[in-house]
């Protein structure tokens, strides 16, 4: 129980019960599982080392790499991360202002455009030398997976925020 | 009789004559010490002299008693041969050293602590002395050897010159090799040779640009707008003239403009550039050096040489010498470019030198020690904030706001006081300095005016040497104060270079080799352990040996301060015994590369330490090339997979300082897990389960028994039940083993000291009964 179970991912198999819970059905046991799926390393690989959780927080296993799952559940075990962690990409910044030490952020993202306010810099975290990440007052968060592919303009107007 | 010439000084003629008349032929002077305090307990000289036969007490003032007390017998005689006991007494205030005869008589004599050191040498000499004359010796003190040892304290003086080391210091401020360090600073410079060539080279050109425009303004005034009376110049060469001079005097004041403003970046670059190598240099030695180093000194000490030194030294190479030269060089220039055009007029102007020189010295000695009260007077009320707004619950608790706001206000009030006193200070500076150069101005005026009324001088020379005299005074008061300057950079270097040549105590022997996989049989073979700043005599371990067999755990037993830690220490080879050894499958620690060993030995401690990065990070600090795999396992080992994967950002959660608030199990967990990563084939746990509850020490006590199989485990631990399962239990007191063996041998023991601590425990335990 205290090792590292990684589930094969052609034995495995994702659906969605009534209630909108994910079950896992695995062969050799009979009984499908209520689980719901958490990334151990949402920042540094997020498609890698999915961890199936029961209800009450016990691992059933890791998925290696959701891809080599069948596609419907592929799908689904992909739809419902993008749910959970929901993190839009920062793709352009059209101004970053600053008052009183509270940073105002009026970008574009993956998800549309956004303005949000930022209260310091220990909310723009670097995870690493190009990957920014960062948290608004309300605790959404955004990133920019590599601030070296921003267009010049917002790279000019990310340095007052690092 | 050898060794012990350093204790018989010269004694004064008419206590020699007394002592003199009493001795016999033969008999010879072994020891002579005078002390600083009399029978009376009051300062002044008094005389302890042994020869080989009989002791003197002396007392040189005794006649002189004071109200009419009977004074203390001048001199007490005691043969050798009836002493049977010498003992010395340190006390808060003094020191007294005792002589007991066989008719029970006890002889004194007191001295203060500044002489704890020889009177501490005089025992033994003393002692020696009585065995010659008496073969069955003395007798002991109470069997307490500590009772009769003077511990002397170490002063902090310089061996040098005797002055007392001001505090945090190391070194003789007056004793600095001053140009020697300032050589070794500037060496810093020596790589970036051709660039610091090229900005002195452009200092000199700079000065020299100062010095033109008073010269272009004489050739303005003589030969365009005032040609001295009996010169006639037709006007239109006069109007060309004007224009030449204004257009060079603007090349010059671009040209100084462009130039300045390259040196500057010039300096920049080369400062940071200086200041970059220092520091990496001094943080890369630090790594280097043993634990030792980090025990003499404090934190922030080392920090402050990291950062503070480092840049004062850095100011120095960058500006502080370049002003200097600049200084000196426009000083000179002038003074020559003075004389040369008027030696009368050059006279006057420098005049007023002196006064501005002395003045500037006087404001910086007094500003100085306003500055100095005005730190003490910001840390004070630092302080004071700090505590009461840390105990903020106990005042408001106690009702006591009204006191904090006094005493507050207190000592905002001291800071008042000093600002007001420093701002009084500097408003007479400036306009004192001014007066004095203006001084100078007005005695020029005064004389140079006739000259130029009565045609002796030019208009042009006298317009030029007033703009030079503006130009003399400035460098006088930065030169004044080149000795300040001096004096900080030699001791911050001296800071920073005490690092750099503080050699690591512990360190690769020139022929060690790795370690090869440890099997884990450990063996202490009569180790013995004192710090380098303890006497002799004391020591933190004393003749420790036992052995581990590969795979077993041995539990470490004893009070706080037993020396448990210091044996893990040892383990670590964080320092060497000081004598025995310490072996790990049969080879003495000291032959295998220290990162061999550590590599192989994981520890566990009762703060556990994390650095500023990811959970990931943290677990895999000792190997950072574990895959991800490898690290989710550990951290499942150690029962933190649970709760790490709860977090929002997983393993990619940022912990330290301005990361997650993680409990002091939840660190505990990871640091475990950091441990078992790193696969280490020797384990220590210091304390691992001490700080944290109940429900979540067993949660980690699960974790650490997963760990321990297969390795040799050294656990301390306060709660003994965790230790029930030791292959032996290693007892400590005051550090000596004074038990070893297994939890039910200990126990069996009647009188043992393990028996005696379990039951302790055990009562406590049973004080908390739930009823059912």
């Amino acid at each position: 129980m205290m090792n590292l179970r990684l589930l094969d991912p052609s034995k495995v198999r994702l659906t969605k019960d009534r209630a909108g819970w994910l079950l896992l059905t695995m062969e050799g046991e009979p009984e499908p599982i209520r689980v719901k799926p958490a990334r151990n390393f949402p920042l540094t690989d997020p498609e890698h080392y999915i961890s199936l959780l029961t209800e009450d927080e016990d691992e059933v296993g890791v998925i290696y790499d959701p891809k080599q799952l069948e596609p419907r559940s592929r799908r689904l075990l992909r739809g419902l991360l993008e749910r959970i962690y929901f993190l839009p990409v920062i793709t352009k910044i059209n101004s970053i202002t600053e008052e009183f030490g509270v940073m105002r952020w009026d970008v574009e993202t993956s998800k549309g455009p956004r303005v949000f306010e930022v209260r310091g810099r220990h909310d723009v975290r670097l995870v690493t030398q190009s990957h920014v990440l960062v948290r608004d007052i309300d605790g959404n968060r955004y990133h920019i997976p590599n601030i070296h592919k921003l267009d010049a303009n917002s790279r000019q107007i990310m340095e007052v925020a690092l | 009789m050898s060794g012990n010439e350093g204790l018989i000084e010269e004694i004064p003629e008419e206590i020699a004559s007394q002592i003199q008349v009493r001795l016999e032929a033969g008999e010879r002077t072994r020891l002579a010490l005078s002390t600083d305090i009399t029978r009376e307990g009051s300062f002044g000289e008094g005389w302890l002299v042994a020869t080989d036969r009989r002791l003197f007490i002396v007392n040189a003032n005794g006649e002189d008693a004071q109200d009419g007390k009977p004074s203390a017998p001048p001199l007490v005689e005691v043969p050798l041969s009836q002493v049977s006991q010498v003992e010395a007494h340190e006390f808060f205030g003094t020191g007294l050293l005792e002589i007991a005869t066989d008719q029970g008589e006890r002889e004194e004599i007191q001295f203060s602590r500044s002489l704890t050191e020889k009177f501490a040498e005089a025992v033994s000499v003393v002692e020696d002395l009585v065995k010659q004359v008496r073969p069955e010796g003395l007798k002991q003190g109470e069997g307490e050897e500590e009772k009769t040892r003077l511990k002397p304290q170490r002063k902090p003086r310089c061996p040098q010159c005797g002055r007392v080391l001001p505090p945090g210091a190391e070194h003789c401020p007056a004793c600095l090799k001053k140009g020697k360090l300032l050589v070794r600073v500037l060496q810093y410079a020596r790589p970036y040779w051709h660039l610091s060539l090229l900005s002195f080279v452009l200092t000199l050109l700079l000065t020299a640009i100062g010095l033109a425009p008073p010269a272009l303004m004489k050739q303005l005034m003589d030969r365009s707008l005032s040609p001295p009376p009996g010169i006639s110049i037709p006007m239109p060469e006069r109007f060309a003239m004007l224009r030449t001079i204004v257009l060079a005097l603007g090349g010059v004041y671009v040209l100084r403009a462009v130039l300045g403003a390259f040196h500057s970046r010039l300096m920049g670059w080369l400062g940071e550039r200086i200041m970059f190598d220092v520091r990496t240099q001094v943080y890369e030695h630090l790594q280097k050096l043993s634990l030792s180093f980090y025990d003499r000194r404090h934190l922030g000490s080392i920090m402050s040489r990291v950062t503070n030194d480092t840049s004062v030294m850095n100011g120095f190479i960058v500006s502080g010498l370049q002003n200097l030269v600049i200084n000196a060089l426009t000083l000179v220039g002038i003074g020559v470019i003075l004389v040369s055009m008027n030696p009368r007029l050059a006279l006057l102007v420098m005049a007023p030198a002196p006064l501005l020189a002395v003045g500037t010295r006087v404001f910086a000695r007094r500003i100085h020690v306003v500055y100095r009260r005005y730190w003490r007077q910001v840390s004070s009320l630092n302080a004071a904030l700090a505590s009461s707004i840390a105990g903020v619950r106990v005042v408001k608790g106690f009702a006591q706001e009204h006191r904090e706001n006094r005493r507050f206000r207190s000592r905002s009030h001291d800071l008042l006081r000093v600002n007001m006193k420093s701002v009084a200070e500097r408003t007479w500076y400036y306009p004192v300095m001014g007066l004095i150069s203006s001084a100078g101005a007005l005695l020029i005026w005064a004389v140079g005016g006739p000259q130029v009324l009565r045609g002796e001088l030019t208009l042009g020379s006298f317009t030029a040497f007033t703009g030079y005299m503006w130009q003399f005074y400035a460098p006088i008061g930065a030169l004044t104060e080149i000795h300040n300057v001096v004096q900080q950079v030699a001791t911050a270097a001296e800071r920073v270079f005490e690092v750099l040549d503080t050699e690591p105590e512990v360190a690769d022997a020139p022929n060690a080799v790795d370690m090869p996989r440890i099997e884990g049989r450990v063996e202490f073979r009569n180790v013995t352990f004192r710090y380098e700043t303890q006497d002799p005599g004391d020591y933190v371990l004393k003749d420790i040996s036992f052995t581990a067999e590969p795979g077993e755990l041995i539990g470490l037993v004893g009070h706080s301060g037993s020396g448990k830690t210091t044996l893990a220490n040892l383990l670590l080879r964080f320092y060497d015994p000081t004598e025995g050894s310490v072996l790990i499958d049969g080879r003495d620690l000291r032959d295998v590369k220290l990162r061999s060993l550590r590599e192989q030995i994981g520890v566990v401690l009762q703060e556990p330490f994390l650095f500023s990065g990811t959970v990931a990070e943290n677990i895999a600090y000792g190997r950072p090339d574990a895959t991800r795999e490898e690290i989710i396992e550990a951290a499942k080992a150690a029962n933190a997979h649970r709760f790490i994967i709860r977090f929002p950002d997983g393993y990619d959660t940022e912990v330290g300082e301005h990361g997650a608030r993680l409990s002091g199990g939840e660190k505990q967990r990871i640091s475990i897990a950091r441990a078992i990563l790193n696969n280490p084939r020797i384990l220590i746990l210091d304390e691992a389960t001490s700080a944290v509850d109940t429900e979540t020490e067993q949660l980690i006590q699960e974790a650490l028994d997963r760990v321990m199989k297969g390795r040799t485990v050294f656990a301390i631990a306060h709660r003994l039940s965790t230790l029930k399962n030791a292959n032996k239990l290693v007892v400590l007191d005051k550090g000596e083993i004074v038990e070893m063996g297994t939890h039910e041998e200990l126990l069996a023991k009647p009188d043992g000291v393990y028996r005696r601590l379990v039951k302790i425990q055990t009562d406590l335990a049973q004080t908390v009964v739930i009823p059912e």
